[in-house]
């Protein structure tokens, strides 16, 4: 139970302290051996650490599919083929008055393998939107190559040729190596990607109309 | 780490917060800290015990406005937790804020920021500490027709405050309290259950703990 791990607390800090003295240790005896004559280890003087934990957020979800067909116009089963950082965020929303947090993006490209409805080309980029400061978000995290996904997209309507995924719930994970843990614990989620396991792209197609 | 000096009170109520927890814990309720790499919960450092947090309230919706407020009125604690409305601007513990961020994925979001000198950093220290949270709520998905309502706001401010001056989370949904909402077990029990846009006991008990036992 995860509630357990608070009484090792005070063990974990001590454990993050005795590893945080043997780099310092590390620091000073590699100096030293560069050197040759610097100062002992315990004048040096380590920098705060700095931990990017992943942030835990609230998500809206769809209440059925019908709602997350209607926020998308496309539907495809993709993979992911490469990742790399994206144009200065410019929030989808029309109703954004300036923006109000610079958020850091990735382009994410995709390789269509079945496309379920609507028109898009065969190698589309993701628009992956990130936190402020580039932190990672706990159940939707930066997608990565080879990951497989059942994505429900709409245009990015002001960045013209790149694509979003309207809720966390149109990113379902499918077949090896894909992650989307909240998508699938929500009935949505955990019913597609159980259809498309046992049918195939056939098996999704009367849902995604 | 900070050193304290241990009082009787402070031993008192370390004592009492843990064997509380313990209790809950026995009941089979889930544990609900946000955890760092090291295990260590994520909370706003160097306060003490039994602080008082100041909130600035920036939002420009007056819903969520009215849910932030309520959120902290919510979390308080007495005897372990005090939270109060600070100035815009002021550079106080939480600063919430209201913005249409798109199409994010998340519709509250609650980020630490460090301080390295001079420098304001995304993430926390090394013992789980951060200086100050932004509380961030996405107005493109409140502003839905389905979620587009006061108890959801209040359900969403209710979870990120939590993330910001408990260092809480609860991803299993089995504890009917605001920071089960959103992770796709009871998604839509804020809609008929007060209990799901409020604290729970159980959060209340780790609050105390926190509180109590770590700075």
């Amino acid at each position: 139970m995860r509630v357990l791990r608070v009484s090792s607390l005070k063990a974990a800090a001590a454990t993050a302290s005795i590893a945080a003295a043997a780099a310092a240790l590390t620091v000073g005896t590699s100096d030293r051996t560069a050197e040759g004559d610097a100062a002992p280890p315990a004048a040096v003087v380590q920098p705060p650490q700095l931990v990017r934990p992943k942030l835990h957020a609230s998500f809206a979800r769809s209440r059925n599919l019908e709602e997350l067909n209607g926020l998308s116009t496309v539907v495809v089963v993709a993979r992911v083929t490469a990742v790399a950082d994206g144009p200065r965020w410019i929030s989808d929303d029309p109703r954004a008055s300036g923006e109000p947090t610079a958020l850091p993006t990735r382009d994410v490209t995709l390789a269509v393998e079945s496309r379920l409805r609507g028109r898009i080309g065969a190698e589309p980029v993701w628009s992956f939107v990130l936190p402020p400061g580039g932190l990672e978000v706990e159940g939707n995290e930066t997608p990565r190559v080879g990951e497989r996904y059942l994505l429900f997209l709409r245009e990015h309507p002001r960045m013209a040729g790149r694509w979003i995924v309207p809720l966390i719930d149109g990113r379902v994970s499918v077949g090896a190596g894909g992650r989307s843990t909240f998508a699938l614990a929500n009935g949505v989620g955990q019913r597609l990607a159980r259809e498309f396991n046992d049918g195939g792209v056939a098996g999704l197609r009367e849902d995604v109309r | 780490m900070r050193t304290r000096r241990l009082t009787p009170r402070t031993v008192a109520i370390a004592i009492a917060a843990a064997v509380t927890l313990l209790v809950s814990a026995s009941s089979a309720q889930a544990g609900h800290w946000w955890l760092d790499s090291y295990g260590q919960p994520v909370h706003l450092g160097g306060l003490g015990h039994t602080p008082t947090l100041g909130v600035e309230n920036n939002a420009t919706n007056p819903n969520v406005r009215l849910a932030i407020y309520r959120a902290m009125l919510a979390w308080q604690t007495p005897g372990y937790l005090g939270i109060i409305e600070m100035p815009t601007g002021s550079g106080t513990h939480v600063r919430a804020a209201d913005g249409y961020w798109g199409s994010t994925g998340w519709v509250g979001l609650a980020s630490p920021y460090y301080y390295n000198g001079a420098n304001v950093l995304p993430g926390i220290d090394g013992n789980g500490h951060t200086h100050h949270f932004d509380v961030s709520m996405n107005m493109t998905y409140l502003g839905m027709s389905h979620l587009n309502n006061q108890q959801y706001y209040d359900a969403v401010a209710c979870h990120e405050l939590g993330h910001s001056v408990a260092a809480l989370d609860d991803q299993t949904g089995t504890d009917p309290s605001c920071m089960a909402v959103g992770y796709g077990q009871r998604d839509y029990a804020w809609e008929t259950d007060a209990r799901f846009r409020n604290p729970s006991p159980h959060d209340r008990d780790h609050v105390a703990y926190l509180w109590a036992t770590l700075h």
